[in-house]
């Protein structure tokens, strides 16, 4: 245990020792977020949404235009406004001319409970956006938790959302993908500079090596959790929710953003092939994780054996973003996030134990260092 | 401990670096593995630590044979790289503590023996530097002082003095010497100086383009190869001609007279009639020297005899 210690506090001086470099990844995610802050917070982004919406089932006691016009009334930048339709066709049509941003279509459960079906023009830049907030307002209602929907339980949840509001845990979370190049950096160092000689001459296992510099990553991590919220905050972001719970997802979100990098070190021999590969991959993976476009996912959809699935599913990454989203910005609790924190759990476990199987047996070998 | 190195070879690819070569370690004593730049002294020094796998021969520890080094063995040795690896972002105190705690030594162990190490190698004027800032000759220090923290038994040094001050060798060496006196460590070091190394080292090893030319204690070595002494003329003409032509006076007296820049060595084995016979061949010719000087062979000097070249060319 103590040996993972120093290890932990080895990593934290090489660190506070460099900090010129190391602090690039501090500062890179609080400048995006302040950007993003400023572009797509604030009072100067007023949205405007026009939903076009069609009730194939008539559901008591919902009255969806009302819902949305009440949204709009307790919101300073956004506005969603209704128009009805008699058919299928006519919205459709009406979505393909741009006369409406979005389609909404009601039907009803066999439980009677209402289901909402969204569409959109896929050539649309904002429809992922768009889409992304009107199912943040339908989604509860169509799971029954806060049916019959009234005026003020909505605007308790949604008072002036911004863009920004949707895009700031993606932020955070992108914080912490941001750690890979320097992941992988690390650990390619040990071989680059023959560190490998003096460890795998003492008596230091592998897996206590490794354990000590995650380690460190999950506090770096969570300093830069910290920090992200903050400066959220300070530009604006309207957080309901609570930052501690929020960290839970965010530091499982972690330990995958760790064993990507610790993959990346296992087959690079080269400090700079690392550095240049993991700056690439955590671009990509805090793209496709909503990091900067919230609701991405959306726009990549498609469906296998009735299911409806999202190409970036597959990322543990992007299930974080989503859980911060919910514990955040729409203040839900432990309870409505158990099956990200069960998908994260389970892949981190499992990516993070693969990671460090190829690493020891690829590089920690004192063949490396000679 | 107690390592042989039985016919050790290693190839790469095709070509053979280092050929059969045998070494013994002796416990207590320092062992000097020499020759010159790419000789192959770093490939046996990584066979005897199992840092690569022998293509052939045997590594026996304890009277027990291995097809390379158990690396369950492995704390008890001490291994300084040729390259200097050392944590560049701790100081001097850290880099000790840190490498102590690799080797889980308990913390009393641990402070008394990074003390001692500190106070030998007199590294307390930097002891707070970071090592990226250190001056070569202190990294090279530490360098060594990483590596004999978990006091191991026996001690692989790899070229412990390239490139640094006579200051800070003459400590290196100094301690190395204590080391193993002193503290009973068996120390094995390459050099591709082989004067350095012959003051300190009880055994010695002489390899050449892979292949162990001779082998002895350095005062065997000597009487076997080099019986007498060297006598030097030093020429104070610098044509070639002349110093070719001055050569030759000599070659008509003594056996194989060598030229090295202005000087001339003779192997002899009587000094006092051997002087006497330079003198009259100085004298008789008119050769203009400025110096003339007689002293006892080096391993160099043993190194030219048996292999026609320099070690560093
Ligand atoms: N991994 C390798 N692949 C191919 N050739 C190698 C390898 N390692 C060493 N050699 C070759 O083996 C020979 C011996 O190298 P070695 O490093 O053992 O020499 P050395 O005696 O330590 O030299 P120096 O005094 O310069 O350190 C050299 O010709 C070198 O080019
Ligand atoms: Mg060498």
């Amino acid at each position: 245990m103590s040996t993972i210690f120093s290890v932990f506090v080895f990593s934290f001086k090489s660190m506070f020792r460099n900090f010129k470099s190391a602090g690039i990844m501090f500062i890179l995610p609080i400048v995006f977020m302040g950007v993003f802050g400023i572009a797509f917070g604030g009072e100067t982004n007023s949205l405007d949404i026009n939903i076009g919406v069609y009730e194939q089932d008539s559901i008591d006691g919902l009255n969806i235009q009302d819902t949305f016009k009440n949204v709009t009334d307790n919101s300073e930048r956004l506005e969603l406004n209704t128009v009805d339709y008699n058919s299928i066709k006519a919205l459709e049509e009406d979505i393909k001319e741009k006369e409406i941003d979005l389609g909404l279509v009601i039907s009803s459960s066999e439980t009677m409970r209402p289901q909402f079906e969204i569409s959109s023009l896929d050539s649309n830049l904002n429809s992922p956006i768009y889409k992304s907030i009107v199912s943040d307002i339908v989604t509860p209602i169509s799971l029954g938790r806060e049916a019959p929907v009234t005026s003020k339980t909505i605007s308790s949840t949604t008072n002036s959302l911004t863009g920004f509001d949707f895009l700031a845990p993606g932020l955070i979370i992108y914080g912490l993908i941001i750690l890979i190049p320097g992941v992988a950096v690390q650990f390619v160092e040990i071989e680059e500079k023959k560190q490998v000689l003096r460890y795998a001459n003492s008596k230091i296992k592998g897996v206590e090596l490794i354990a000590g510099s995650v380690l460190y990553y999950l506090a770096i991590g969570f300093i830069q959790i910290i920090l992200l919220y903050l400066t959220a905050l300070a530009f604006g972001y309207q957080a309901s929710g609570n930052i501690f719970i929020a960290s839970i997802p965010a530091i499982l979100s972690l330990f995958f953003a760790i064993a990507v990098g610790i993959l990346i070190a296992s087959v690079s021999s080269k400090t700079t092939a690392a550095s240049n590969v993991g700056t690439i991959v955590s671009i990509i993976l805090g793209f496709f994780s909503g990091s900067f476009i919230s609701g991405i996912g959306r726009a990549l959809e498609f469906s296998i054996a009735g299911y409806q699935l999202q190409f970036n599913d597959i990322l543990p990454t992007k299930w974080g973003t989503e859980a911060v989203q919910k514990i955040l910005t729409n203040n839900r609790g432990l309870n409505d996030i158990q099956s990200e924190l069960l998908i994260l759990l389970i892949s981190g476990v499992i990516t993070l134990s693969i990671s460090v199987f190829i690493y020891s047996n690829r590089k920690l070998k004192l063949a490396n260092a000679a | 401990m107690h390592i042989k190195g039985q016919n050790l070879s290693k190839k790469y690819k095709s070509k053979k670096v280092v050929d059969s070569v045998s070494i013994n370690l002796e416990p207590g004593k320092i062992t000097a593995i020499l020759g010159p730049n790419g000789a192959g002294k770093s490939t046996i020094i990584k066979m005897l630590t199992g840092q690569i796998k022998p293509s052939s021969g045997e590594v026996e520890i304890d009277k027990e044979k291995y097809s390379s080094f158990p690396s369950h063995l492995r704390s008890k040795l001490g291994i300084m790289p040729q390259e200097i690896v050392i944590w560049e972002d701790l100081n001097i105190q850290e880099n000790l503590e840190y490498t102590a705690s690799l080797y889980k030594i308990p913390k009393e162990q641990k402070t008394k023996t990074i003390e001692k190490i500190i106070k030998d190698l007199k590294l307390i004027p930097e002891i707070k530097t970071l090592a990226k800032n250190l001056s070569g000759g202190y990294q090279r220090r530490l360098n060594l002082a990483i590596s004999i923290v978990h006091e191991p038994e026996v001690i692989f040094l790899d070229e412990p003095t390239p490139g640094i001050d006579a200051q800070s060798r003459i400590l290196l060496m100094e301690y190395i010497e204590k080391l193993a006196t002193q503290d009973n460590h068996s120390v094995v070091l390459t050099d591709h100086y082989l004067d350095q190394a012959e003051k300190i080292s009880d055994y010695v090893y002489i390899i050449d383009n892979g292949k162990m030319i001779t082998q002895g204690t350095v005062s065997e070595l000597k009487s076997k190869h080099g019986q007498g002494n060297i006598l030097q003329i030093h020429l104070s003409c610098n044509t070639q001609k002349d110093l070719e032509k001055y050569k030759k006076k000599f070659a008509k007296e003594f056996d194989n007279p060598t030229l090295h820049k202005q000087t001339i060595s003779i192997l002899v084995d009587n000094i006092s009639t051997n002087l006497n016979k330079a003198i009259k061949i100085i004298e008789s010719n008119n050769i203009p020297i400025y110096n003339l000087n007689v002293k006892e062979p080096t391993l160099e000097d043993i190194f030219i005899l048996l292999t026609g070249k320099e070690v560093r060319e």
